[in-house]
């Protein structure tokens, strides 16, 4: 049997209560009142633990992106020959990419 | 055409230029970001999470001709990320229980970071993402730790904003009976 279809109302109060926990931490402001809100109350708990574990995952720093691909090209072709015109000098695989968005 | 991956932009989509090693070091410089990151949420260690990283851009240089329009560059990639990431994923299943579900809720007029978990809970929690479906892990990862808004995280999958409301929406009830299930066996 398939599950009930959520209604898209409902799914548009999730999406701005879910802003609304981005923004500042918090959604209650957001909630509907009665039943749907307390539907949409429990699944925000949720988004809120999904969004605590972030604080667990650090971003990678661009020196781990540079010898990801040292090791990347390694492993396609068994050296960095095919992708060493990439390079610019040794110890910087990928010195031309751009790291900035890091 | 150029795609992007950065908050900005409005989707990241297939180029008509051949797939050669300049597609691919921009393939890797554009996606390394998100597909280290999308690691690093499924799998708990560095370590992992490199291994994941290396077999994901070995599977996209391998299956580089088999990216079509229909699909967005940023998730064909993911796509291959968590299928490696399951791969990686089998051999390890430790089991912890979760018992903080209750306890969560809007810290209302409080200032607060968020509710306060431990290694165990954060266990738990990327336990039941990584039994999510591709396409929800994808929402979830761009909506939750990129912080997108949910029109861009559209145009970044290729998908209309409706659906991708309709995917969290889902995502999360599915997520809320994983939780429960793990406090209930733990």
């Amino acid at each position: 049997m398939r599950a009930e279809r959520p209604s898209v109302t409902s799914e548009v109060e999730l999406d701005q209560c879910l802003d609304q926990l981005l923004a500042t931490g918090r959604w209650a402001s957001g909630l509907p009142p009665g039943k749907r809100g307390s539907e949409i109350d429990s699944l925000m708990r949720v988004a809120a633990l999904i969004l605590s574990l972030t604080h667990f995952i650090t971003r990678p720093r661009p020196r781990q992106k540079e010898f990801m691909w040292a090791s990347v090209s390694h492993s396609l072709h068994g050296g960095t020959a095919r992708f060493a015109r990439h390079s610019k000098r040794p110890g910087r695989p990928c010195a031309r990419l751009r790291f900035g968005s890091i | 055409m150029s795609w992007a991956v950065s908050k900005e932009s409005p989707a990241a989509q297939p180029d008509e230029g051949p797939r050669d090693e300049d597609w691919f070091v921009r393939v890797y410089d554009e996606t390394f970001d998100t597909v280290y990151h999308l690691a690093r949420t499924l799998v708990r260690d560095h370590e992992g999470a490199q291994d994941i990283v290396a077999e994901t851009y070995l599977r996209v240089w391998q299956a580089r001709d088999t990216l079509c329009g229909q699909r967005t560059l940023l998730a064909w990639v993911m796509a291959i990320t968590h299928n490696c990431a399951m791969d990686n994923l089998r051999a390890r299943r430790p089991s912890v229980s979760l018992d903080l579900f209750d306890s969560i809720g809007d810290p209302g007029g409080a200032e607060s970071p968020g509710p306060r978990i431990t290694e165990s809970d954060a266990e738990a929690i990327r336990r039941a993402i990584t039994k999510l479906s591709q396409e929800q892990q994808q929402v979830i990862f761009l909506r939750f730790y990129q912080e997108l808004p949910h029109e861009a995280v559209a145009a970044k999958l290729g998908k209309s904003p409706i659906a991708i409301r309709q995917i969290q929406f889902r995502a999360l009830v599915r997520l809320r009976k994983l939780l429960q299930e793990d406090r209930s066996a733990g």
